[in-house]
């Protein structure tokens, strides 16, 4: 006599009859871990122009903004204080003393 | 690391190493987790091939996840029967394979057995077949509770339900697996009542 379930022999048989992958799918599991492993190793390609390159070759685009704002400014100068620039372009010239004070003729003239 | 040695590691761990890096972790893994879920596959569709393709897809997941994976959210077995759960469900709706409840036949009368007895094979062929006449959710739980030997808790999670709720598939999967083996049990062996 028994209270077993007899369902229980049905999955004790089907237990033992497990469904088993074939070594060469196997295979193909780990290749893709592997290409997985690959396609992470490797930064996805960047496409770089010659436009890029001349930018890198610069410093990026830090440097590409600095040499706006300082086209920008040369612009702005050019045109909105022609006096300014003017005067100073067409003076009569700077005397070493105009740059460098303690640095007159007359100390060579002591010395 | 020598794979021999691999044999105690968990698996969260040879995922970590996977993540950065290590084949032979990913070795361990293939070779420890995709038998476990192409058993359950191939029991809920019926189909080795299809199994395949499931099994594959999921593991393709995995390897994709692995450098994310938090530690000590989930077991990843777990996660590994949750996403397989999963694609088999969606392999079975499309195909309009899934059984509805009602669409369950009734056991037929036992036949007379020609043979006395019947091999264990067997029993794990009418089991198989009885398993295809379920509706799905409950062959899913029934394979996962009593093949595959995940705890209830575990079924719950990989079928993204209550632990109740597991409870209920699986009983009424047995009732009903009951039903339509109780017409083959002569034919198969059993000559008690």
């Amino acid at each position: 006599m028994s209270e077993r379930d007899p369902l229980d022999d049905f999955f004790e048989a089907g237990r033992a009859e497990r469904p088993a992958p074939e070594p060469a799918f196997l295979a193909r599991v780990l290749a893709d871990a592997e290409a997985e492993t690959a396609a992470r190793a490797v930064p996805a390609p960047r496409q770089q122009g010659r436009l890029r390159a001349i930018l890198n070759g610069l410093g990026g685009w830090p440097t590409l903004a600095g040499l706006a704002t300082a086209t920008a400014a040369g612009v702005w100068i050019g045109v909105a204080l022609p006096d300014v620039t003017g005067t100073l372009v067409g003076g009569s010239g700077y005397d070493l003393n105009d740059l460098l004070p303690g640095y007159g003729t007359d100390l060579l003239v002591e010395g | 690391m020598p794979f021999d040695a691999m044999t105690e590691v968990s698996d969260e761990a040879l995922l970590v190493a996977y993540g950065n890096g290590d084949r032979a972790a990913a070795q361990a893994l293939t070779l420890r987790l995709a038998p476990r879920i192409f058993g359950y596959a191939a029991r809920v569709l019926s189909d080795r091939a299809e199994a395949e393709d499931v099994v594959q897809e999921a593991m393709l997941r995995l390897w994709k996840i692995a450098p994310d994976w938090r530690q000590g959210e989930a077991q990843v077995s777990t996660w590994l029967y949750r996403v397989t759960v999963n694609l088999c469900t969606d392999r079975l709706r499309k195909s309009g394979r899934s059984v509805d409840i009602d669409a369950v036949a009734e056991p037929e009368d036992g036949q007379p057995s020609v043979e006395a007895t019947m091999v264990a094979a067997d029993r794990a062929t009418a089991l198989q077949e009885a398993l295809a006449q379920l509706p799905e959710r409950q062959r899913q739980a029934v394979i996962l509770r009593h093949l595959e030997g995940l705890s209830n808790p575990e079924i719950a999670a990989a079928m993204d339900i209550g632990v109740e709720a597991v409870e209920s598939l699986t009983a009424r999967g047995k009732r009903a697996l009951r039903g339509i083996l109780a017409g083959r049990r002569e034919e198969l062996g059993y000559s008690d009542e």
